[in-house]
């Protein structure tokens, strides 16, 4: 008897430590077999943006991107069946910079051909109260804030700079122009096309990479009114951005 | 005989055990708050994650009435909401930091447990989710929220109090909850007008009774909207200040051109200690603000119909006014409870 006790005794302690590690919500680091790491990059064309960075739109205004960033949700592979994996619960603030890694466990061997996610939060997060999430908590108050205090809900995607208003187009960057875009309604669906083998042994990457370029196509930034508030109070405005938004990414 | 080293992991197992979480021993330290409610109120809904306790209402209060909430340690909550004036501001526009000006009046702040929803736009449910507003509002504290938690958080009475309150470090639910759980217990339900209302008769005098009369009748329509115990529907309505708003109200929130320039119906209660009066403050007294509702307002597309020129004589307009003063709860603005 006591030989048996003291045989399971380690398997207690093992209990212990594995209950003491879970209880508290702690993230797990560790990447099991079929563990895929997806990584969000911000770019210009064909480089990392860099904030000082002087571009120019169609209308030949000149422009910078200081900041660019957003919310990805609901992550989903899907199998060369059809078959869904969803990944609910785990949620990426991308920022440029930096690096944007979402890490998926547990994902059954197999062969994968597309990638869904959101961009912005479902609609029972985008009411739930930021300050009950742990401050390291993508969804907790950020700085700068992705969430509308006035009108409770999450900022899906925020782009901000400065942008050339003058009349003759001179180049002098006059204009803090900023387009925060939120609210259900404007939760961006974006399915890519994948190809990704998952085994039990390797771990596997995948690299969405989104575009800035394309975010300001069919949109006169820096014209009247087309820059320089929320942009929940303009349908017509949100709608053409979001519609860019769901374009600009793309699997490496 | 059970070996050492058994004992030993068995006794470690139960230590693990014990102290994956925050032990909770603090929690014997606060104590539940009860709140009394005036006569004639109904229960108030409190949530799950924010039951009153002393410590949590007197931590509230503290950081209620701290400027470290502002981004430059100018400005606290109760700096545009004042006590005497039953938590709302002396001027249409209050000042944030740096002098900066919003667009909207100082609402009083009472009975805000009832509130299905906050500010004049209503674009926000929760009483705990109200306070990341005015910090990071560029007009109000223009305080980035979490830069604010780690200013307070520096604080060794707050921690020590968030400890106590909620059983964990301080942090933006802590910060939240606390203000949240303060302002719940700013109840008002003590008026003249309550004393005649719960069986006093002579409380109030001939001219407001008459003005009660007034108030409640088809003609004049006013607790068509300022109904119930709190003197509010809670409804969103335009009252034809304008023709056109520069602020367009609840259609900020919705988007809706039905939504446009109207505003939420305000609590009546204290009303003579309120003024400036209208969600941008644009009406200095309370005889002018009843005049604006006998003149029919202005012709805005989304005016409600209740508002049209009601013909009253100069005694129904002072019969109107007297039941209007007697809203005002003394003990609500004398409480030293409230008060830092």
């Amino acid at each position: 008897m006591n030989t048996y006790l003291s045989k399971i005794a380690p398997l207690m302690l093992l209990v212990a430590v594995l209950f003491s590690a879970t209880s508290c919500d702690k993230e797990d680091d560790q990447e099991g077999p079929g563990a895929v790491q997806v990584s969000f990059s911000n770019k210009y064309a064909c480089c990392a943006i860099n904030h000082s960075d002087v571009h120019q739109n169609s209308n030949g205004r000149d422009f910078t991107i200081a900041l660019s960033q957003y919310y990805i949700s609901d992550l989903v592979l899907v199998d060369h069946d059809g078959a869904e994996v969803p990944f609910t619960g785990q949620y990426l603030l991308v920022k440029s910079g930096t690096e944007n890694k979402l890490q998926l466990s547990n994902v059954p061997a197999g062969h994968y051909h597309q990638i869904k996610f959101n961009v912005g939060v479902d609609s029972v997060t985008n009411h739930a109260d930021p300050s009950t999430y742990d401050a390291a908590n993508p969804l907790a108050p950020q700085t700068p804030s992705m969430h509308w205090s006035w009108n409770s809900g999450y900022i899906f995607f925020r782009m901000e700079g400065l942008v050339d208003t003058t009349a003759t187009k001179n180049g002098t960057l006059d204009f803090p122009y900023f387009y925060h875009l939120g609210t259900d309604a404007y939760l961006m669906p974006v399915v890519l096309d994948l190809d990704l083998e998952v085994g039990d042994s390797k771990d596997a990457a995948v690299k969405v990479n989104m575009d800035a370029s394309t975010l300001l196509t069919n949109i006169d930034l820096g014209g009247v009114d087309e820059g320089g508030h929320s942009i929940s109070g303009n349908a017509d405005l949100a709608g053409r951005f979001s519609t860019n938004i769901k374009s600009s990414f793309s699997v490496e | 005989m059970l070996n050492g080293k058994l004992l030993f992991c068995v006794g470690l197992f139960l230590v693990l055990l014990a102290s994956s979480c925050k032990p909770d021993d603090s929690e014997q330290l606060d104590s539940p708050y009860n709140l009394v409610l005036p006569a004639g109120f109904p229960p108030m809904s409190i949530p799950a994650d924010n039951q009153l306790t002393e410590v949590r209402i007197e931590l509230g209060k503290m950081l209620f009435f701290d400027k470290a909430l502002s981004r430059d340690s100018s400005v606290s909550c109760g700096s545009c909401h004042l006590q005497s004036h039953a938590f709302s501001d002396v001027v249409n526009i209050s000042s944030g930091i740096e002098g900066r000006k919003g667009m909207r009046n100082s609402p009083p702040l009472f009975n805000l447990g009832y509130h299905p929803y906050f500010f004049f736009d209503g674009g926000v449910p929760t009483l705990e989710l109200q306070v990341l507003a005015p910090v990071q509002d560029v007009n109000e504290m223009d305080h980035e929220f979490p830069f604010a938690v780690q200013r307070l958080a520096q604080n060794p009475v707050y921690q020590k109090m968030a400890q106590i309150a909620y059983n964990r470090d301080f942090d933006a639910f802590v910060l939240t909850r606390a203000i949240g759980a303060y302002e719940r217990i700013l109840v008002s339900g003590n008026s003249t007008y309550d004393k005649y209302n719960n069986g006093n008769s002579s409380a109030l005098n001939e001219s407001a009774k008459r003005g009660l009369a007034l108030f409640n009748s088809e003609r004049l329509s006013c607790s068509g909207c300022h109904s119930g115990f709190n003197f509010t529907d809670y409804s969103f309505r335009n009252n034809g200040l304008y023709v056109q708003y520069p602020d367009s109200g609840r259609m900020r929130v919705t988007t809706l051109p039905e939504d446009r320039d109207k505003f939420k119906v305000p609590s009546l209660r204290n009303i003579a200690l309120t003024a400036p009066y209208m969600h941008d403050g644009s009406i200095a007294t309370l005889p002018e603000v009843v005049e604006h509702y006998n003149n029919g307002g202005a012709a805005n597309l989304n005016k409600d119909p209740r508002i049209k020129p009601l013909m009253l004589t100069s005694q129904e307009k002072s019969d109107l006014l007297e039941f209007l003063y007697s809203l005002t709860d003394n003990d609500f603005i004398t409480n030293p409870d409230y008060a830092p």
